[in-house]
């Protein structure tokens, strides 16, 4: 590179940090902190207020795969269908670390982290491809991981049987670890947001060519969100195993789990921090208080809602809003 | 004070205080037995996703039982006749959904009891919140033995036979028949390479050999070169553990290619689907488990025959009854004696009582046994055999109405 080249890129980074950190200002993100800060206490006391666990559980588990998802979809612009391959290979580790290893509770979602970063490594190939092609592969990248799964013998990773794990039986410990989780994604997307890693991210989505003529190295930070998202899915899938204690191929690798990440995170609003938070907060309230009362309708009712929903906010609810109200982006984000 | 003095003081304090915090509890709980006026049963059913058609095969039975046991006034527990309510919830056939279901109705309605979802994943989801809060459940449709295996105290299995047992039936037919060679087609999925896996186990006990084990991706529709390799194999027996609509395309297959077995088992071989291929469906050995000319000496609910006709008067021109239809009646009519015989609603009680039951218990498919992890031990399937003008039960051999038609006709002999 010559020295003109990286004076040039110098001052890139230089104006884009100013840029992220003089967008948001400083209350704004110490509202945005305190909200945060708020929200996690008040999930960290649910065991103790509340009987429906497993609501908050969820509630929680989609939060922070929507975020997840939000780093590769609504920040570099790929569109994982696959990226439930994450999340059942992250189940899977977990499982038969615990079940068939001993191995104990943090150690086995560690494993489950890592089986993530090594698979989202394998994958990483593909993100030479771009749009339809890249979501193609990485669905079909998916059933095959799924059929893998499925013809491992049963002493390996219970075969088609799947697994079900008993040596922990402690649900508030999964509920406490994806609180963790949940915490630890949105502090990250938040951290992108405000940092000129989260700008040089956006200038690849938006053009890839043009972000690489001012010196921005395209693939080494494709390659750190993608494995960035892809750890966080492993470990939510890995805490999840241990939450509901039985796994089997069908539902670890669901195509469900992409498409309802990706669902709530373009509802609220793909590549902004709190659009994923709030797509998947309505979505998980509105399921709830329709499935219990429409047992026959209810996911037609959601099916509508949520295509009602993207009609009239084709950039999701936070995106549309600061379409609307441009004042507003100080303190949305 | 010493500091004896002082461990024995607060020893006794402590133990008045949970006395006094117990009380109110168990007086609640005995008042709450005294005044009730209804027994409360939860459960999920799939309403959509793949579990759909078959847990809502099972809904219709359940509903029969439901109307039937109120129409008496309910189930006769401690000297009263208590109405039954049943909560029913959508699943979504969703692993994730179902703790939120049924912790929903452990807490929000207050169940008493539960029933289990269909499927074993669903069922082991389903069990793992249930004895958190030591609530009892019945499972219909739990064929995995795991779900028993993983120290579960409170579910019993009441309607299904146990995927374990289900190979014994065929294999033993193809014994006695003189038959040497097993061989398996299933698909890459939990049941089906599960069933494939015991039909191996239940050949080798019983000295007969394996051909060949070939396995396939759902969705696959070309099966000739699996077959072929069973019939290269000497196949005598070929069981097909996958779906109706892929054993239709293998009949087809190895018609076309004159391919014969002299036996095929499947669980879909009384579909009406398979059915509907006429004369390429006789000979098929298929599993069902009750007939109208079986009769169990049942001593709770209606015998096969009985059920079968109240099922057709309740559904005219709905749906046949199938698999699952008959073990959600089964498991409801065993919950029921198990409800009556309960010194309470409480899930030790449930369990202790569904444990008392276990070899006095008769019902439409057989008698009710379980061992102490509260796996089904006593009911089998039925083996029956297609024919011209109908079906024959062909095994077990205490009930069969025929003897099985060994080897079946070849394909030159059926056209």
């Amino acid at each position: 590179m010559t020295e003109l080249s990286q004076a040039t890129a110098q001052n890139t980074r230089k104006d884009a940090y100013q840029s992220a950190s003089s967008r948001l200002t400083r209350s704004s993100l110490l509202i945005w902190n305190a909200t945060l800060a708020v929200m996690f206490a008040v999930a960290a006391a649910i065991p103790w207020a509340s009987n429906g666990l497993s609501f908050w559980f969820y509630l929680l588990q989609w939060v922070t795969l929507a975020t997840a998802v939000n780093l590769v979809a609504g920040l570099v612009g790929y569109l994982p269908f696959g990226f439930v391959a994450f999340f059942g290979i992250g189940s899977y580790a977990a499982a038969v670390l615990t079940q068939f290893h001993g191995v104990l509770a943090g150690w086995s979602i560690c494993g489950a982290a890592m089986a993530g970063t090594v698979l989202a490594l394998l994958f990483a190939p593909t993100m030479r491809l771009s749009g339809v092609f890249f979501s193609i592969v990485s669905l079909s990248l998916s059933i095959v991981l799924k059929s893998l799964v499925s013809i491992l013998p049963e002493h390996v990773a219970g075969g088609s049987s799947g697994v079900t794990i008993t040596a922990i039986k402690d649900p508030s410990l999964a509920y406490y670890l994806m609180v963790a989780l949940c915490l630890v994604s949105l502090s990250i997307a938040t951290l992108i947001a405000v940092t000129p890693y989260g700008l040089r991210l956006k200038a690849i989505r938006d053009d890839a060519g043009a972000a690489a003529m001012i010196g921005i190295d395209v693939t080494r930070l494709r390659l750190s969100v993608w494995l960035l998202s892809a750890t966080i899915a492993s470990t939510c899938g890995g805490i999840e195993a241990l939450y509901s204690s039985v796994i089997d191929p069908s539902a670890s690798f669901n195509m469900l789990i992409s498409a309802k990440a990706i669902i709530y995170a373009a509802l609220g609003g793909l590549g902004t921090v709190m659009g994923p938070l709030l797509g998947a907060l309505l979505m998980s309230v509105v399921d709830e208080l329709i499935w219990a009362r429409f047992p026959v309708a209810n996911l037609f009712i959601l099916g509508a809602l949520i295509s009602l929903t993207v009609l009239a906010m084709p950039k999701g609810l936070i995106g549309s809003l600061l379409d609307r109200h441009p004042r507003f982006r100080r303190w949305l984000f | 004070m010493k500091r004896r003095q002082f461990l024995t003081l607060s020893g006794r304090a402590g133990l008045l205080a949970a006395a006094a915090n117990a009380a109110p509890a168990l007086l609640t709980r005995r008042a709450a037995a005294q005044t009730r006026s209804s027994i409360r049963i939860g459960m999920s059913i799939s309403s959509t996703g793949p579990f759909a058609h078959d847990a809502q095969s099972g809904s219709r039975a359940i509903k029969m039982w439901l109307d039937d046991a109120n129409r008496q006034g309910g189930l006769l527990h401690r000297g009263r006749r208590l109405p039954i309510e049943l909560l029913i919830r959508d699943d979504r056939s969703d692993k994730q959904l179902v703790p939120r279901v049924y912790e929903s109705l452990i807490n929000d309605d207050k169940i008493d009891l539960v029933l289990g979802p269909y499927g074993s994943t669903l069922t082991a989801a389903a069990a793992a919140v249930t004895e958190r809060y030591d609530v009892f459940m019945m499972g219909w449709a739990v064929a995995a033995d795991t779900v028993f295996q993983q120290g579960y105290r409170f579910i019993v299995n009441g309607g299904t036979t146990p995927i374990s047992r289900v190979p014994d039936v065929p294999v033993q037919v193809l014994k006695d028949v003189g038959g040497r060679v097993v061989s398996t087609i299933a698909v890459d999925e939990p049941y089906s390479e599960a069933l494939a896996g015991l039909i191996k186990i239940a050949a080798e006990k019983r000295g007969l050999r394996i051909g060949t084990m070939e396995k396939y991706q759902r969705g696959a529709r070309d099966f000739t070169i699996s077959l072929q390799k069973a019939a290269a194999a000497g196949t005598d027996l070929l069981c097909i553990t996958s779906y109706d609509s892929d054993m239709i395309a293998m009949l087809r297959q190895m018609k076309e290619n004159d391919i014969n077995f002299p036996a095929i088992f499947s669980g879909f071989s009384q579909n009406s689907s398979i059915l509907a291929l006429g004369a390429d469906a006789i000979g098929l050995w298929g599993q069902f488990n009750i007939d109208p000319r079986v009769h169990y000496p049942v001593t709770r609910g209606a015998d096969a025959a009985g059920f079968l006709k109240a099922y057709r008067a309740t559904y005219p021109g709905g749906p046949d009854p199938d698999i699952n239809t008959a073990v959600a009646y089964a498991g409801t009519t065993v919950l029921g004696a198990v409800i009556e015989q309960a010194a309470d609603l409480s899930a030790a009680a449930l369990k202790r009582a569904a444990l008392d039951l276990s070899g006095k218990l008769t019902v439409l498919s057989g008698t009710y046994a379980i061992d102490e992890t509260g796996q089904q031990t006593g009911f089998n399937i039925l083996v029956l055999q297609n024919t011209a003008d109908g079906r024959d039960v062909i095994a077990p051999a205490s009930v069969a109405t025929a003897k099985p038609r060994y080897p079946m006709p070849t394909w030159a002999e059926r056209a």
